[in-house]
């Protein structure tokens, strides 16, 4: 992740302000801050790149006017999680997702490629109401409570649905 | 340990989120097992492999993009935040189930009336939720009924940033009966007046007047009879014919 900006925007309460004044600066520094992040949650809930990107984009064309009745009440970067995942969720109701996991980038890369490709396409396999939970935690690092959170779900069934997952996964690749 | 640990505790295991003592227990059976040491190291290498395969670079000129919509006016109402989930755990469940009864039985004994009235509205005689007013929580596409409405009414539609749809009446009409169910809500015997759906840009959701779809929102428009599109934002009247 970028590291934040030098001066008054370094400050995420003063970049809040900022952004929800209508600064684009502050809207810059924000999107080097989170983008990121943002474009992960989003493309592990949708399993599209081009569905991630327009969610990556609205989300940013909207921060604006929805931090004007932001409360600081925890962490931003948790509450963005938050939203980000509706918005994701809620284009999913909309439509069908599609896959498409970069399979081009992974044989660019210098690790054994047959390995990651294997792995890749057990992930693709997977329903992708276990792949979100799974690419969520294992991935992206959030626990069991904040995917919960994000995905509308109880805590127990994303427990539930990462271990379906990891049994999935465990038969593809044929894990004795 | 006397059996080999099952997969999803070496996977737990292996992710460091398995507390004492059980973690122990499961640290000095692998310190003998070959076999689940080599499970392990597998977990490990898929769960490595996975974020490389899951990896994704941002779009180049993403953020351009975002600063080019909004100097052309592009406007986007994200879903508010939905707060802390109170619904999480048994225990909370179980407060909130000993709180809400102990605030029935107050209620109950305090407020004169309220047993017959409750006796009436479930007896199946309808009554309007909240003065002429409704919410519906938005986690599913919903359908707002309007029936028995007569030629003069018309209804009005506003989009707002919440994940809230607020149905409402104004004038005459605000003497119809709201009744809401999980698919939505019906507004019964409307009258002259005004009916006003706000609803988020992401809502997707059909008006019915007498039975006769009216408008869909759906992907952030709103869709007439007539095949017209016009944008979020719009204000439709709209004439039922009798």
């Amino acid at each position: 992740m970028t590291p934040p900006p030098e001066g008054p925007l370094g400050d995420p309460a003063e970049l809040i302000r900022a952004v929800s004044a209508g600064s684009n600066d502050a809207l810059g520094a924000l999107y080097q801050r989170y983008s990121g992040k943002v474009f992960a949650i989003a493309y592990h809930i949708v399993g599209s790149r081009a569905e991630a990107e327009d969610i990556l984009q609205d989300v940013f064309v909207g921060l604006p006017r929805l931090l004007r009745r932001y409360e600081d009440r925890g962490r931003f970067d948790s509450w963005l999680a938050r939203v980000v995942s509706r918005t994701a969720l809620m284009g999913l109701r909309r439509a069908k997702p599609t896959l498409s996991l970069p399979v081009a980038d992974i044989a660019a890369r210098t690790e054994p490629v047959l390995e990651r490709l294997a792995v890749g396409e057990a992930l693709a396999a997977l329903p992708l109401l276990l792949r979100q939970v799974f690419l969520l935690h294992e991935v992206e690092g959030y626990d069991h409570d904040e995917i919960a959170e994000m995905l509308g779900i109880r805590v127990g069934t994303s427990y539930v649905r990462l271990h379906r997952a990891w049994h999935h996964l465990r038969r593809a690749l044929r894990v004795e | 340990m006397l059996f080999h640990p099952r997969f999803r505790t070496l996977v737990d295991w292996a992710a460091g989120r398995m507390a004492e003592p059980a973690r122990r227990r499961v640290s000095d059976h692998l310190a003998q097992c070959d076999r689940c040491r080599t499970r392990v190291a597998r977990i490990r290498e898929i769960r490595h492999q996975a974020a490389a395969a899951a990896a994704v670079e941002l779009p180049p000129g993403a953020l351009e993009a975002v600063l080019a919509r909004r100097a052309a006016g592009n406007e986007v109402l994200l879903p508010s935040d939905p707060g802390p989930n109170l619904t999480r755990s048994p225990a909370r469940v179980a407060a909130g189930v000993l709180l809400v009864l102990g605030v029935a039985g107050t209620l109950f004994a305090a407020v004169p009336g309220l047993r017959e009235w409750l006796a009436e509205r479930f007896g199946g005689k309808a009554a309007p939720v909240a003065a002429g007013v409704t919410l519906v929580d938005l986690d599913r596409p919903i359908a707002i009924n309007v029936i028995d409405a007569d030629s003069s009414l018309h209804v009005r539609f506003a989009i707002v940033d919440d994940s809230i749809v607020v149905v409402r009446a104004e004038g005459g009409a605000a003497e119809a009966v709201f009744r809401t169910s999980a698919r939505g809500v019906d507004v019964r015997g409307a009258r002259r007046g005004e009916l006003i759906v706000e609803a988020p840009r992401f809502a997707s959701l059909t008006v019915s007047i007498n039975g006769r779809p009216v408008m869909v929102l759906d992907r952030g428009r709103i869709r007439l009879p007539d095949g017209d599109s016009l944008l979020t934002g719009s204000t439709v009247y709209l004439t039922p014919r009798p």
